[in-house]
């Protein structure tokens, strides 16, 4: 991997006693050391009140966003210079929303679109209707716990996959939607964001997340690179290309340490989801290569399916996508 | 203490997913703003209920509602409507939680958790009831508020 980037494991919905959770600030960021995690989103539900409390270069980072918690969808914004209004976002005017929030140099993303919605979670379903997906820079296609556990990721996965089928470059995440110390109900994961290496700050996440270097991971990291090091989030040339698959399981485990894990296979897709490679991971196995032709104008991204926490051949991980010319 | 506002608004189903704006005034720069607000009823329980919770479900979970609980694991429903803030010169934070009843004190060092603390300007302000979910055939929404007016301003 290029030595001047490092993949720091991230959690990018938060919440405190600003809005519904019960961690205050400085519980929720005490909590996200303890687990490991290099970086947070504090994304309370439409307010920035929880902001003032954080510490100058905090550990972890800290990118200040508010959860856009409207009648119509549940919609990270993060470092957005000023306040844009949530409230009268309509299902219709929503790409004039996130043109402001754009403007202002803030991120859009989608969070757990196929949450059950109004009254069962109010806003949570995502209905608004996106023109222009330019304007949404990620997606959380894994919401609260790993995705054997919540129906509704899978939906989310497909929703993404149609996105990027369509020709546009959205990162995926993961969104834990954490509200407090106790265990979430589900076993956890998280988003790994590829930064400069160095300390990590909300500036080098936010760069991260715009620019698509993401991996989301129930356990250990996994990713993969070309042989000259581009990666997720990369347009490379098309051509034959030797691949690197990379797990590093000396780095943040989501889930409950105790539990299995064990990878079986990595899988690379390109356009509508078609398979182009199926690579069997034997155990202790690190790193896996594969020389693959990389057709013109298309995109690649990368899964790895195992066992974990008692389910056997399910999925632990996916990457952002890379691109070719 | 000065009162600045105080009133009832019964706010009905058709007022589900929007905004109701309440102003008010205030005359001088203030030292402190106290918000009283509560709403009842809060829960819808029973068949009711349960038969709106599995149109919810079904609406939004579509072909894959078996892999959901039973309508009654979501029960009570509840009627949410929050409260959030402007004063004459923007947005100052909203009340997101599920509490029907609230108290919130705004000063320029301190605010209740979800506003923020600073300047009570003189000017138009405007609290805003958010209504997220409204499950019951009405809800009575009483709000309160007070403000302590800076020294010297009599």
């Amino acid at each position: 991997m290029d030595k001047a980037k490092k993949w720091f494991p991230c959690e990018l919905h938060c919440h405190t006693v600003h809005s519904d959770g019960d961690f205050t600030v400085e519980t929720l960021l005490q909590t996200a050391r303890e687990r490991g995690l290099d970086g947070i989103c504090l994304t309370d539900h439409n307010t920035m009140a929880g902001w003032a409390e954080i510490p100058t270069d905090s550990t972890p980072a800290v990118l200040c966003g508010m959860e856009w918690t409207t009648y119509f969808g549940h919609m990270p914004v993060l470092d957005c210079r000023e306040y844009v209004d949530w409230r009268d976002a309509t299902i219709e005017n929503i790409d004039e929303k996130l043109r402001a929030v754009h403007d202002r140099g803030g991120l859009c993303g989608m969070a757990h679109p196929y949450q059950i919605g109004t009254p069962i979670c109010t806003g949570g379903f995502w209905e608004f209707q996106v023109k222009d997906y330019t304007l949404l820079d990620y997606i959380e296609v894994w919401a609260e716990g790993a995705p054997y556990y919540n129906a509704a990721n899978s939906r989310a996965q497909k929703k993404w996959q149609s996105l990027l089928d369509a020709g546009y470059h959205i990162a995926p995440t993961m969104g834990r939607d954490w509200h407090r110390p106790t265990k979430n109900r589900y076993p956890t994961a998280c988003t790994y964001l590829l930064c400069p290496t160095g300390a990590l700050t909300p500036e080098k996440m936010k760069i991260a997340l715009k620019t698509g270097r993401t991996s989301v991971c129930v356990g250990p990291l996994f990713y993969f690179e070309t042989a000259s090091g581009a990666t997720v989030g990369d347009t490379v040339p098309a051509g034959e290309t030797e691949l690197r698959f990379c797990l590093d399981d000396t780095r943040y485990r989501g889930c409950n340490p105790e539990n299995q894990f064990l990878p079986r296979e990595i899988r690379l897709l390109t356009n509508g989801g078609e398979s182009v490679l199926c690579l069997p991971v034997a155990a202790g196995e690190n790193t896996c290569t594969a020389t693959v032709h990389l057709e013109r104008n298309r995109y690649y991204r990368a899964e790895l399916w195992g066992d974990t926490d008692g389910k056997p051949n399910t999925q632990l991980a996916l990457t952002a996508a890379m691109y070719t010319e | 203490m000065k009162t600045v506002l105080e009133t009832t608004v019964r706010v009905t189903p058709a007022q589900e997913k929007t905004n109701l704006v309440l102003p008010f005034t205030l005359a001088e720069e203030a030292r402190q703003l106290k918000i009283i607000y509560s709403y009842a009823p809060k829960h819808l329980d029973g068949e009711a209920a349960a038969e709106a919770a599995e149109n919810c479900l079904l609406r939004d979970a579509g072909e894959y509602r078996a892999q959901y609980p039973a309508a009654e694991t979501f029960l009570p429903l509840k009627n949410l409507i929050t409260l959030s803030l402007d004063d004459p010169n923007g947005y100052r934070g909203a009340a997101h939680r599920q509490a029907d009843s609230q108290v919130h004190i705004v000063t320029e060092t301190t605010a209740s958790h979800g506003f923020s603390a600073g300047k009570l300007p003189a000017g138009d302000w405007r609290l805003v009831l958010n209504v997220h979910a409204l499950v019951t055939p009405f809800c009575d929404c009483r709000v309160k508020i007070e403000v302590e007016e800076a020294v010297g301003n009599g």
